[in-house]
């Protein structure tokens, strides 16, 4: 096969065509350059969203299952608004019976609430009252200070221990150990700092927790009797689906369920947390690939509008070729080489821009978090081969039509 | 004067007609021409404007098809070739020049000529060579790098004769060589011509200037789409 692949001419052919008409050509251009911005930054994204994923996950407790009134997948709002609370007696009942867990927690979350030091606030705070079960359950470490003794759980004393967030942004310069904070308004010492968990949603681990006596959350938020959290750790991470079964047995029994009846209360562990993670980002890449596809959509019209007219200015080049004995298929490939480049160039040219946006967003937008990006190759190259097809798909119908066109009439056009 | 048939012949037509549909009007550009041209004959076709010379090349070059009777080339049938072969026709056995020159205005001289090689599929290095060769023939070797508008009428048309012959085709087709060129550029390419059919060349040539036909050693004059008249002239 002769393959005229004449790179330099495509390509000062090419750089003529954006030069001869700058607006259009950049226009055209912006499609494509828009679609493997979009796409090579999504990547750089997922891809530190992967990484620290998997950061987060070797954090995450997926062995804990919580026995709680609401269930965390969803479902109906109003249902399990009028489940029965799961009540305090349950953590005694579970941990007589069961077998395969290694330790039990309760506890009761207050989601949203502000903590104040001095002049400083951190809001969206977790306060969780707990009992001593939750440093196993939590698998929380104190880093500074201490957890609490026997005889502080059993009280109401106004003590907390605080997480690596809260901590840093109450206490920037000085040891919060021995502080009083007040939790939504409500008084309590410091008296230790758990260590740092990190990962994606910090917000949602214990770094954004103040963790208190079970007792002293009672007393600060004023209820006696509520639902309350119970944690099960699982003896093997292997096997915990064996003590969910084991746990759901027991709940059933607490609750007298017959075998049929659906559960009043769920049984949640964080893989379930997981799956939402992965449908969100599997949103997120369905979005990225739609904007990218748009984008080549309309950066690929364009290209086939620049090889139209292309074609159309290069009439009599087109007739000289084929009269000095080009075949239908070298002017074929002629144009589709022409098409591509151009469309190679708008590549480049998105990933020129995208790479210092990477460092940049690196830099400056995250240079405290977690979650940190790269420059995905992987998925720059996939950029270019998407590139390299909206070229090739676009500039088919000008090719033909440029190869069809009849020799003498080509070279007679004006 | 040996007869002329298919067999041997490089170009014989039989009665070839060429008609052009303009809407419901039909143009009839030949009307039944048969003509044959011998190895290293040297042809002028001559004709009022509008005779149908130019149609008569573009059949003969194969960038164009008869409506109807047959051409032969080298004995063999053209309306039988598809595309590709007619393609490769056009690229080894025909060399065209045009009265306007036709090169490729942002190509340089040695890259104008190289190109026909690029299509026979020939590696880079024997085409610059026998491109190079070819300019060196036509007396332009030092014009190598000049784009076409860095040459004058002559030179272009050198360079397009150079691009002609690169392949080394069986017969030159040239359309009013000299049509845009004063008249001793015309004379200069002319001799050229000579020196080229002395070399064994077949050369056809269109013109209406008899003095530029005179070089020739026969001139096909047509009328009307009709060959009114063939003679030998030396
Ligand atoms: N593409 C076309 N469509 C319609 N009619 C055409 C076409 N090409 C040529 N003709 C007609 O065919 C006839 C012969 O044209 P041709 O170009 O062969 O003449 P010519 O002898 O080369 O003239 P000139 O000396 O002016 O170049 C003319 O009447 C012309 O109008
Ligand atoms: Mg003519």
């Amino acid at each position: 096969m002769k393959f005229i692949g004449d790179t330099r001419e495509s390509l000062s052919i090419a750089l003529t065509a954006v030069r001869a008409n700058p607006l259009r050509s950049t226009l055209t251009m912006l499609g494509i350059i828009i679609g493997i911005f979009t796409i090579t930054l999504m990547g750089a994204f997922l891809n530190g969203m992967d990484h620290l994923f998997r950061q987060t996950a070797s954090s995450m407790k997926t062995d804990v299952y919580y026995v709680d009134k609401w269930s965390w997948g969803g479902g109906d709002w109003r249902l399990m608004r009028n489940r029965p609370d799961i009540q305090e007696e349950y953590l005694n009942q579970l941990q007589a019976k069961m077998t395969t867990a290694a330790s039990f927690s309760m506890s009761i979350g207050k989601w949203g609430q502000n903590v104040k030091y001095k002049n400083r606030s951190v809001q969206f705070v977790t306060a969780d009252g707990v009992n001593e079960g939750y440093l196993q359950t939590e698998s929380m470490n104190i880093q500074y200070g201490r957890f609490f003794t026997s005889a502080e759980l059993l009280s109401a004393r106004p003590v907390c221990v605080i997480g690596y967030e809260i901590a840093s942004k109450l206490f920037p310069n000085t040891s919060p150990l021995g502080e009083v904070i007040r939790v939504s308004g409500y008084p309590l010492q410091v008296i230790g700092i758990a260590k740092r968990v990190g990962g994606l949603f910090s917000v949602f681990t214990i770094d954004n927790t103040v963790v208190m006596p079970y007792r002293t959350l009672q007393t600060a938020f004023g209820q006696k009797h509520q639902s309350v959290t119970i944690g099960v750790k699982a003896k093997s991470v292997e096997h915990k689906l064996d003590t969910k079964d084991e746990l759901e047995f027991y709940m059933r029994q607490i609750r007298k369920l017959k075998p049929n009846d659906q559960l009043n209360f769920g049984i949640n562990n964080q893989d379930q947390f997981n799956e939402q993670i992965d449908k969100i980002s599997g949103l997120l890449s369905t979005v990225g690939f739609l904007i990218t596809g748009l984008s080549l959509l309309v950066g690929g019209i364009g290209i086939m509008n620049i090889m139209y007219v292309s074609v159309k200015e290069r009439t009599r080049e087109i007739g000289i070729r084929k009269a000095i004995g080009a075949t239908r298929r070298s002017l074929v490939f002629q144009f589709l080489y022409e098409a591509t480049i151009l469309a190679l160039l708008a590549g480049a040219i998105a990933l020129a821009l995208a790479y210092p946006v990477t460092v940049l967003a690196n830099n400056l937008l995250l240079s405290d978090s977690d979650l940190q990006i790269a420059f995905p190759i992987a998925y720059a190259g996939l950029g270019l081969g998407l590139a390299i097809a909206t070229g090739i798909i676009f500039g088919l119908a000008p090719a033909l039509r440029a190869s069809r066109l009849d020799p003498v009439d080509a070279l007679r056009y004006e | 004067m040996e007869q002329y048939t298919p067999a041997n012949s490089v170009i014989y037509l039989e009665d070839i007609f060429r008609v052009y549909h303009m809407g419901a009007e039909e143009v009839y550009a030949l009307r039944g021409v048969t003509v044959g041209v011998h190895r290293n004959e040297y042809v002028a076709i001559m004709g009022p404007s509008g005779s149908g010379k130019s149609t008569l090349m573009n059949l003969i070059g194969c960038l164009d098809t008869p409506s109807s009777g047959n051409y032969f080339f080298n004995g063999a049938n053209v309306a039988g070739l598809d595309d590709n072969e007619l393609a490769e026709i056009r690229n080894k056995e025909i060399g065209f020049v045009f009265q306007t020159f036709n090169l490729l205005p942002r190509s340089d001289a040695l890259h104008n000529v190289e190109l026909p090689l690029v299509y026979a599929g020939i590696k880079k290095e024997e085409r610059l060579e026998r491109a190079y060769q070819a300019l060196e023939m036509v007396g332009l070797s030092d014009r190598a790098t000049h784009k076409p508008n860095e040459l004058s009428g002559g030179q272009r048309q050198r360079v397009a004769i150079a691009r002609a012959l690169v392949t080394r085709p069986s017969i030159l087709l040239a359309d009013e060589p000299t049509g845009n060129l004063d008249t001793k550029t015309g004379e200069d390419i002319m001799r050229f011509f000579e020196e080229l059919h002395a070399k064994g060349n077949t050369i056809i040539l269109v013109t209406h200037e008899e003095d530029i036909a005179h070089h020739a050693h026969r001139i096909v004059r047509i009328r009307d789409g009709k060959v009114e008249r063939d003679e030998v002239t030396r």
